[in-house]
């Protein structure tokens, strides 16, 4: 991530997308950056989020918006202020935003990729397939030596019997 | 991060509270401005009615002639309308000498004009005597951020350079109505950047009012909180950003659709 080095510094492990879309209020994406960073772990509970200076440096944007979009973190309990420290993620926080993302996940994940998928001609035994493969590439590494391991169990005990 | 140095407006909110209180006059207000200039059939404003709050930064957007300058040069108490009225902070500003060290109007020189013929460090001396806000250690460094050398007349400047000296007039003054007029115009795109960043991180610890036409628009947009759209001496648009964005446009695309003329193309 890029920040302005004499304006300030975030973490090394904090990565706020850097990027934002001119044609949606700003102050929701601004919101939506830090809600992402909870929702991956880079921001945890009890951490500091980045200062508001820090935003509009990083985003280039106007500090009223930026204040706009943490005020809104604020209200929904999201953050917490302590007070001439800053804000910092509330306990809570990151089980609430996976609850809200899970419900928007149908539809701003699922609908666009079966409709996606019909006007391509793929067949949903083949968008089954592609997701299986999908979630088997994105499995970390001791995940799949589990499955190894208990296929190995497995093959023991068939060979047991 | 070191916290924000004490502020003018009050003791800043490290969370970043600027808006005025509820009951402050809007910095600028214009109650049904006409502006016409002699032998011109056409008004440059028209019936101009419009209002700004405090600290409120405006992104002035309009087409070639579209009236902006006209406006900004009402604001500066550089001219007097035609009818209709002028009110900052609630006082008209014309002939008003409070006006004239609280408003700060950047814009481009003439080629030989009085500025041209001083050097970057006098003008900033002159500044320091006519800005009650002017803080010339900030000059300092912004004239080192954009390496503008302080010792040589402005006219042998770069455009890049001269555009610098200027927003750094408008900057240090912290002017509680500061005004750019296409202030950049020359400078390069990392400069550009670097003016705004410096602009916003200044607002932070300084909010004041500030009205910004530009040409830029996908590139400055992200600065406002307002935009004010004219069109041909009228008023087109004025409303929050975000409440535009919220329409799903991006400004720029929004103010090519509401400007375009009969037969012209944009791609």
């Amino acid at each position: 991530m890029s920040v302005d080095p004499h304006t300030g510094q975030f973490g090394d492990d904090t990565q706020v997308r850097a990027e934002l879309d001119n044609d949606r209020p700003l102050f929701l994406q601004v919101k939506e950056a830090i809600e992402e960073e909870i929702l991956a772990g880079s921001l945890g509970p009890d951490d500091q989020i980045p200062s508001n200076s820090q935003l509009v440096s990083l985003y280039g944007i106007n500090p009223v918006t930026v204040h706009k979009g943490v005020t809104m973190l604020l209200d929904e309990g999201i953050v917490y202020k302590r007070r001439g420290l800053g804000m910092f993620v509330s306990r809570n926080a990151p089980a609430r935003i996976r609850v809200r993302y899970q419900e928007a996940f149908k539809n701003d994940y699922v609908e666009p990729l079966t409709q996606r998928a019909e006007m391509l001609g793929v067949t949903p035994d083949e968008l089954h397939a592609l997701v299986d493969e999908s979630i088997l590439a994105h499995q970390p590494p001791q995940a799949s030596s589990g499955i190894a391991d208990s296929a190995a169990v497995k093959d023991h005990t068939r060979r047991k019997d | 991060m070191q916290p924000p140095a004490p502020s003018p407006h009050g003791d800043p909110d490290p969370t970043g509270a600027m808006a005025p209180p509820e009951s402050a006059p809007p910095a600028i207000e214009l109650i049904d401005v006409t502006l016409r200039y002699p032998r011109q059939k056409k008004p440059a404003l028209d019936g101009v009615s419009v209002s700004i709050p405090q600290n409120a930064l405006c992104g002035l957007l309009g087409r070639n002639a579209a009236g902006k300058t006209s406006l900004m040069a009402l604001l500066a108490a550089f001219r007097r309308p035609t009818a209709g009225s002028v009110r900052l902070w609630g006082q008209d500003p014309f002939e008003s000498p409070q006006a004239m060290s609280e408003v700060a109007f950047v814009y481009q020189w003439r080629e030989e004009g009085f500025a041209s013929y001083c050097k970057p460090r006098e003008l900033f001396a002159m500044a320091a005597h006519m800005r009650p806000r002017w803080d010339n250690a900030f000059a300092t460094r912004l004239a080192e951020r954009f390496d503008v050398p302080m010792r040589k007349s402005t006219s042998r400047l770069s455009k890049g350079q001269q555009a610098a000296v200027r927003c750094i007039l408008g900057l240090a003054a912290r002017a509680p109505l500061t005004i750019f007029d296409e202030a950049y115009l020359g400078m390069d795109a990392v400069y550009r950047k670097v003016f705004v960043d410096e602009l916003l991180q200044d607002y932070l610890k300084y909010p004041r009012t500030i009205l910004f036409s530009t040409h830029y628009i996908s590139e400055m947009e992200r600065l406002f909180t307002e935009a004010l759209m004219l069109d041909e001496g009228r008023v087109l648009l004025h409303d929050d950003c975000d409440v535009l964005r919220a329409k799903g446009m991006a400004l720029q695309d929004l103010f090519i659709s509401l400007t375009l003329k009969e037969g012209e193309s944009y791609e």
